[in-house]
């Protein structure tokens, strides 16, 4: 059995800058395939584009990005924002954000334990935020943490991806 | 010179949203591989009957209905049936800290629920459906529970991928190591460390539990008491023939330590025997890690 205490925080990996943007920087590496209602022939697109190794697409004009760069008319930007579900601890209400039939962000309007809510990248759709973590560091495969998947947060969700499908 | 051998290894990204989640498959190859859409498209609707018929947040699940109708496990399909029954081993494996019946014990239900494991037991299964398209090298990354198969940076047909563009962007890795980085449950935007795993023709299952990302919904079966010492558990195992669940048991593993809180490291040495290794991040920040799994400098790797 071996303990360790924590390192200090200037060796633990540097803290993300704004969420958005590194979404934003990920966003052209990666496709997203929406499992919703209605099936799959009429929901949300899916499109997957190569990347080197943990860079993003966009600095790197390789030869189907700059395909899809030069066939993409400027996506519209879009949020829909889901129910709101009743849990036993409290609302909980989340906002998704496409680019195009892209989800970019899975972010929380409302959740219990009141007060966070203003900070919505600590509970933004962890594995959205990981990929972004993993991006970043050219030393990461992937990131394991644990999850959110209360009632609520799964149905709200879905109901989210519902109404984007439509 | 072929392209391939020219063009640094390549991911293809994928993220599936369903049960209540997101399922990222990370495709490594030196080309796009021809059955990749027949692919994502089969682990869609695999994943999707999954949460149809193992959901409990979805009332006409078989789970659900367990539950409501009054069914049994004689009842349900098959696929219901064997993943109950793997819930119920696994509760032997962790000395009862992981249980079929936690969650709606609480609830004064007696039916069989098998959160805690279906992540993790998706996870295998999406990787199996990309084996049988020829996609040996891949992460399935079930919202943080894991299955790693293959190698991360594939070599093309004409050998390794040395170009010299590559090497000077310094994107150039042996290939014969998965790099995982394990969530910092205190700081929610760092990592607490990596766990570097050896990469080859076999595969590996990671999972990690905890109340970082919801509070603290792990009950103790034994007590009915929400356990918050342990703030995230991380179990790690190899997933090497083919009758092995380990995605199921990595997931069921990460679940019982925090529900262990200070039997936790009992149960860490419990499950050593079966080879899970694992490592337990408490509350105040200590972290207990008797398998050394954990490089607590991600930038030195």
């Amino acid at each position: 059995m071996t303990t360790t205490s924590r390192a200090p925080a200037h060796r633990r990996l540097r803290r993300l800058g704004a969420l958005t943007g590194i979404l934003a920087a990920i966003g052209g590496a990666v496709g997203v395939r929406a499992a919703v209602t209605p099936p799959s022939s009429q929901a949300l697109g899916s499109s997957s584009l190569a990347a080197p190794v943990n860079r993003p697409a966009s600095r790197v004009p390789h030869a189907s990005a700059r395909r899809r760069h030069a066939s993409a008319a400027a996506p519209r930007r879009r949020q829909v924002v889901g129910g709101a579900f009743d849990v036993s601890y409290g609302v909980v209400q989340v906002r998704v954000t496409l680019r195009g039939t892209r989800i970019t962000d899975v972010s929380t309007v409302s959740l219990p334990r009141g007060g966070r809510s203003s900070d919505i990248s600590s509970y933004a759709a962890p594995q959205l935020r990981r990929e972004a973590l993993s991006a970043q560091s050219a030393h990461i495969d992937t990131v394991s943490g644990a999850s959110y998947t209360s009632a609520g947060y799964a149905e709200s969700l879905q109901s989210a991806l519902d109404k984007a499908a439509r | 010179v072929s392209a391939a051998a020219v063009l640094p290894p390549l991911r293809f990204v994928e993220r599936i949203l369903t049960m209540g989640t997101v399922v990222s498959l990370d495709v490594r190859a030196t080309e796009r591989p021809a059955a990749l859409d027949e692919a994502v498209t089969a682990v869609t609707r695999r994943l999707r009957r999954v949460d149809e018929v193992l959901s409990p947040w979805r009332p006409g699940s078989w789970i659900s209905r367990l539950a409501s109708d009054g069914l049994t496990l004689a009842d349900c399909p098959v696929e219901v049936r064997d993943v109950i029954r793997l819930a119920e081993r696994l509760d032997e494996v962790t000395a009862g800290y992981f249980s079929p019946y936690w969650r709606r014990a609480a609830h004064g239900i007696v039916a069989p629920d098998p959160t805690g494991l279906v992540k993790g037991w998706a996870a295998q299964q999406a990787s199996d459906i990309l084996l049988t398209h020829q996609l040996p090298n891949h992460i399935v990354n079930a919202a943080g529970d894991l299955v790693l198969s293959g190698t991360p940076a594939p070599a093309g047909p004409a050998g390794p991928t040395t170009s010299p563009a590559a090497s000077v962007r310094g994107q150039v890795r042996s290939g014969c190591t998965w790099r995982v980085g394990i969530a910092d449950p205190l700081h929610p935007q760092a990592l607490a460390g990596v766990v570097a795993l050896p990469a080859g023709p076999g595969r590996w299952a990671v999972a990690t539990s905890g109340v970082a990302e919801r509070g603290s919904h792990v009950v103790d079966p034994h007590t009915g008491a929400s356990p918050t010492a342990i703030s995230s558990a991380t179990a790690v195992a190899p997933l090497d023939d083919c009758g092995a669940q380990a995605g199921a048991l990595t997931d069921a593993c990460a679940t019982a330590l925090v529900a262990a809180a200070d039997q936790a490291g009992a149960l860490l040495e419990r499950l050593g025997t079966r080879r899970v290794h694992a490592l337990v991040i408490h509350r105040d920040g200590r972290v207990v890690d008797p398998h050394h799994l954990l490089a607590r400098d991600p930038s030195s790797l």
